[in-house]
């Protein structure tokens, strides 16, 4: 009976979210400008349609982060220049760090919603609990090493963790930290980002990458020998 | 079993004849004539890819790429700068808003102009793939030659030809131009050109053709028109119906066979949007 419940609710909603979309006129031409402005890749014209907003700018651009989270293929960084174009570096980037944050825990809640059942039918369950276990011990290391390379999508990475038992709040940390420094970078050097800087900042993101990498295997050594070891005692 | 190996063969048949064949096409395709450019009235609006080649990494040059920046970051010639598709037009707000997509203001657009290395000196090549785009490298080159820029082409045939030639595409990071010393530019030559409210008050005297695809046309709204379909009683004409498959221009005479049978001649003044 509750399971019944349970499932009317989660396709009342998609239900009332598509429909919003289908038939009030006003929400479906705003979300598809915002996504032809979003697909042109241009920062220029990413800025030129938050300022449109007057007073409203912040609000248009975090939700515009928003949109681009859950729609997997728009780009984010077009979004993060625009910001710190428009409101200088340091409130750029507290506005797309925050934003993003959001995006990323809309995400999260999507997948857990939504996701359990559906994805243990496609993967088996046995695969699932498996990726589980591992994430239970080392998601916020996996979270973070995948925030902090810039070729992972990000939203991918929401939805994925969603669907496994990891907590909330230790993805949700990681999501921050790793996040904070391209955000920080990318707000400060803004659109001035061309070809050597570009590799200077993705190079040190993957130092950083590799050498959370480098921690997280250590620990999974150590704990596979720790077990071993009580298995030698007994 | 047997049978898979009869396919794997063919596979491997088919692949060597496809490399065969596409490398004569282009031996063939090297040594293809340049385009005699001066049949077209306006031929001097074009820069053929034989003079751009010839032009490349000169100082005299500024290329400029107009295809979506995720395109320009998978291939672009040699030494071009992306500037997108709306490089020279106002952005503040979104389509629909009073001036949105309107050519940017001389003063804005001399700032741009300046900011990209650009003067009345040296070279300016815009081009596109025309397949995969609005065709913003003609639109830019309209608005630069309204402006009484003389030194602006655009690459005939765009990349779509350049690529068919065999020609260099390449994924190397261009520098950031120096920025010019100073550029004048005219004010816009207002003959070629209408306001929304002058065709709207002269609408059933005048010749309304609407370019954009067949989609568009009949009422999409994917590229953000907050309003679906078509100005009454415009007559429609894909404007890559102008072109070749390969890019390059059809003929003066079957362009003006084209327009003929949508009953506009060269005499005729019309609107395309």
């Amino acid at each position: 009976m509750k399971y019944k419940k349970e499932k009317g609710i989660k396709i009342g909603i998609l239900i009332v979210v598509i429909g919003l979309y289908l038939f009030v006129p006003v929400v479906k031409i705003n979300i598809n400008q915002a996504i032809f402005i979003l697909k042109n890749v241009d920062v220029d014209l990413a800025r030129g349609y938050i300022l449109g907003f007057g007073m409203w700018a912040p609000v248009v651009s975090f939700l515009l982060m928003i949109l681009q989270s859950i729609a997997a293929p728009l780009p984010a960084f077009i979004i993060t220049f625009a910001n710190a174009g428009l409101f200088g570096w340091v409130k750029g980037a507290i506005l797309s760090w925050t934003s993003s944050m959001a995006g990323a825990a809309l995400c999260f809640f999507i997948a857990r919603f939504y996701g359990r059942t559906v994805v243990t039918k496609l993967t088996g369950k046995y695969a699932l609990d498996s990726v589980d276990d591992f994430f239970d011990r080392y998601g916020k290391y996996t979270i973070l090493i995948a925030r902090l390379l810039p070729f992972i999508s990000f939203d991918i990475v929401s939805y994925a963790a969603g669907l496994t038992s990891m907590s909330f709040f230790s993805f949700f940390v990681a999501t921050g930290i790793g996040q904070l420094p391209a955000t920080i970078v990318y707000s400060y050097i803004g659109s001035m980002l061309t070809g050597t800087t570009k590799t200077i900042v993705v190079g040190l993101l993957m130092l950083f990458a590799i050498s959370t990498l480098i921690f997280l295997l250590k620990k999974v050594w150590n704990d596979k020998k720790e077990a071993k070891d009580i298995i030698d005692l007994n | 079993m047997k049978k898979n190996h009869i396919k794997f063969g063919l596979l491997i048949l088919c692949t060597l004849a496809f490399t065969l064949f596409t490398s004569c096409n282009k031996q063939s395709a090297e040594k293809a004539k340049e385009i005699d450019l001066s049949i077209y009235e306006k031929g001097d609006y074009f820069i053929s890819p034989q003079e751009l080649k010839s032009l490349l990494g000169s100082e005299n040059l500024i290329l400029l790429d107009c295809n979506n920046p995720k395109i320009y970051a998978k291939e672009h010639i040699k030494g071009a700068i992306g500037i997108g598709f709306h490089a020279f037009s106002e952005k503040v707000g979104k389509p629909g808003d009073p001036g949105w997509g309107t050519i940017k203001s001389k003063e804005e657009l001399i700032k741009k102009l300046i900011s990209l290395g650009i003067d009345n000196e040296k070279i300016v090549v815009l081009y596109s793939d025309l397949f995969k785009g609005p065709g913003a490298d003609g639109r830019a080159a309209w608005q630069l030659r309204l402006a009484g820029m003389n030194n602006v082409k655009i690459l005939h045939g765009g990349s779509t030809y350049w690529k068919e030639l065999g020609y260099e595409m390449t994924k190397d990071i261009t520098m950031k131009p120096n920025p010019s010393s100073s550029i004048t530019l005219k004010d816009y030559d207002k003959s070629f050109m209408i306001t929304k409210d002058e065709l709207f008050e002269n609408l059933d005297k005048k010749i309304v053709v609407d370019v954009r695809t067949k989609k568009e046309f009949d009422g999409s709204q994917n590229a953000g028109e907050p309003r679906g379909g078509h100005i009454k009683g415009a007559k429609h004409l894909v404007w890559t119906d102008l072109l070749n498959k390969n890019g390059t221009l059809k003929t003066p005479k079957e362009i003006e066979e084209i327009m003929g049978k949508m009953g506009i001649s060269k005499k005729d003044d019309f609107t395309l949007y």
